[in-house]
């Protein structure tokens, strides 16, 4: 570092940390704070873009007092957030410099195809990709971002992207995705899906959401490298003869064999309060940062943030 | 260990200032610094001079590293010990402990205090971080006005 004029008291001056040690001060740091810092000095501009700090872009830590989104969906829906967050994505990926491995948007941010291309335009070395809760995201915007992303192996699916727009974009450009997480429900068209466009997936969550028996079924016999399927507190259920039927851990354990079994993690307490939510998804009953949490954890590790 | 193998039984440290401390092996074995000096001798007692460390500093450096060498602590203690540690720290003592610490090639103290420190800076602005840190802008203004151009939410 640069030497310049001022000593502390005691004799040791703030020039002597050396580069690591800002370094390892940085990485408590959320992407706000980073951009903070790269103003301070142009030394400390140089440290802010070690490609230590950018190889995950957690835009889920940002605190409210720095850049103010309120716990609801939609609320960044207007054109001045919606540029607010365009700055912010430029300048961090800037900072970034082609590091970022793994993008976590924040939950409430309204994500725009604008958005997912610029990002996608910066990030060539995408690996993971979780997706924010709400947006308006085009079959076009999707496949542009797609286009860009050569390595993308493991997604977060919310409700902001249709599963055919997502999958129709990972086939086209070949995406060898390994790792899938779902938080809206598992019906039997994204089993299909599944099943066709991402044979080499080898762990699926699909946490506390609604299951379609048959779905699950059949990525389950399907799909040969499938490692670990999670479905903690979620309900399994179907539509037979017209009426809907729900389907415990034990019904389900009688349809597969065991090999397949064992790649099932569910809920051990089985029917815990969590288990009995999950066909509430109704935000009057529950507060959305509930969902939001939901969405960060995992009992597969590599799926939480 | 190295420190078990030998026989040393008392370790005696000498900060910038004169003050002498004396410690068990097992205390400094996360100063590397330390640990390498002692490593290099075979003797029953051992007296470490570090001028780069100040009384008052290793004091709490060698209070940090015994409870956190402690068998006998539960987790729970050792958190809400660190929790108060921060908060009995000045702003100034934090940066002169994580140099101490990076002196010292004191892994874990070293994250620890690096996490101190970035919470010091959460939420705050650009001035506040030069001031802290103590440094100047070196930016010519046209750079600096371009920065806050790029980074206009930032300044809301």
């Amino acid at each position: 570092m640069k030497k310049r004029n001022s000593c502390s008291a005691n004799g040791l001056s703030i020039q002597h940390l050396y580069y690591d040690i800002l370094v390892r001060i940085f990485m408590n740091l959320n992407v706000v704070e980073l951009s903070i810092v790269s103003m301070v000095s142009k030394s400390w501009n140089h440290i802010s873009r070690d490609p230590l700090l950018w190889a995950k872009l957690d835009l889920s830590r940002i605190s409210p007092n720095a850049f103010n989104i309120p716990s609801v969906p939609e609320a960044w829906s207007d054109t001045n957030s919606s540029n607010k967050l365009t700055t912010l994505l430029k300048y961090a990926l800037s900072l970034s410099n082609y590091n970022t491995t793994c993008i976590v948007f924040n939950y409430f941010i309204y994500l725009t195809d604008a958005h997912l291309v610029f990002v996608a335009e910066r990030t060539p070395n995408l690996k993971r990709l979780v997706l924010p809760f709400s947006g308006k995201l085009s079959s076009v915007g999707v496949k542009t971002a797609m286009k860009s992303w050569r390595d993308l192996q493991s997604i977060t699916i919310t409700s902001v992207v249709k599963s055919r727009t997502i999958f129709s974009a990972i086939r086209m450009y070949y995406q060898d995705i390994i790792e899938l997480k779902f938080t809206c429900n598992f019906e039997i068209r994204q089993g299909e899906l599944l099943v066709k466009y991402t044979p080499n997936l080898r762990a699926l969550s699909l946490r506390n959401v609604m299951v379609n028996l048959r779905a699950l079924l059949n990525i389950l016999n399907s799909l040969e490298k499938l490692e670990e399927v999670n479905i903690c507190h979620s309900l399994i259920w179907d539509r037979v003869n017209g009426k809907v039927e729900t389907y415990t851990i034990h019904d389900v354990r009688n349809r597969v064999n065991l090999s397949l079994l064992q790649k099932l993690i569910f809920c051990q307490r089985n029917r815990c309060l969590m288990c009995k939510n999950v066909n509430n998804i109704n935000p009057r009953r529950q507060p959305y940062v509930h969902f939001e949490d939901l969405w960060h954890q995992d009992e597969i590790r590599s799926l939480g943030h | 260990m190295a420190a078990e193998k030998s026989s040393i039984k008392i370790i005696t440290l000498i900060a910038a200032d004169g003050s002498v401390f004396e410690v068990e092996p097992n205390i400094v074995k996360e100063m590397k610094t330390v640990q390498s000096y002692i490593d290099e001798l075979d003797q029953n007692t051992v007296s470490i001079p570090l001028p780069n460390v100040f009384g008052n500093d290793l004091a709490m450096i060698i209070e940090y590293c015994k409870k956190h060498a402690s068998e006998e602590e539960t987790k729970e203690a050792k958190e809400e010990f660190d929790f108060e540690f921060v908060k009995r720290m000045k702003s100034d003592d934090k940066l002169r402990l994580l140099q101490a610490a990076s002196y010292l090639n004191m892994e874990s103290f070293l994250q620890f205090m690096a996490k101190a420190i970035a919470a010091e800076i959460e939420n705050q602005s650009v001035e506040f971080v030069r001031d802290y840190f103590q440094i100047e802008s070196d930016f010519t203004p046209e750079e600096e006005a371009e920065l806050r151009k790029e980074n206009e939410w930032a300044f809301k």
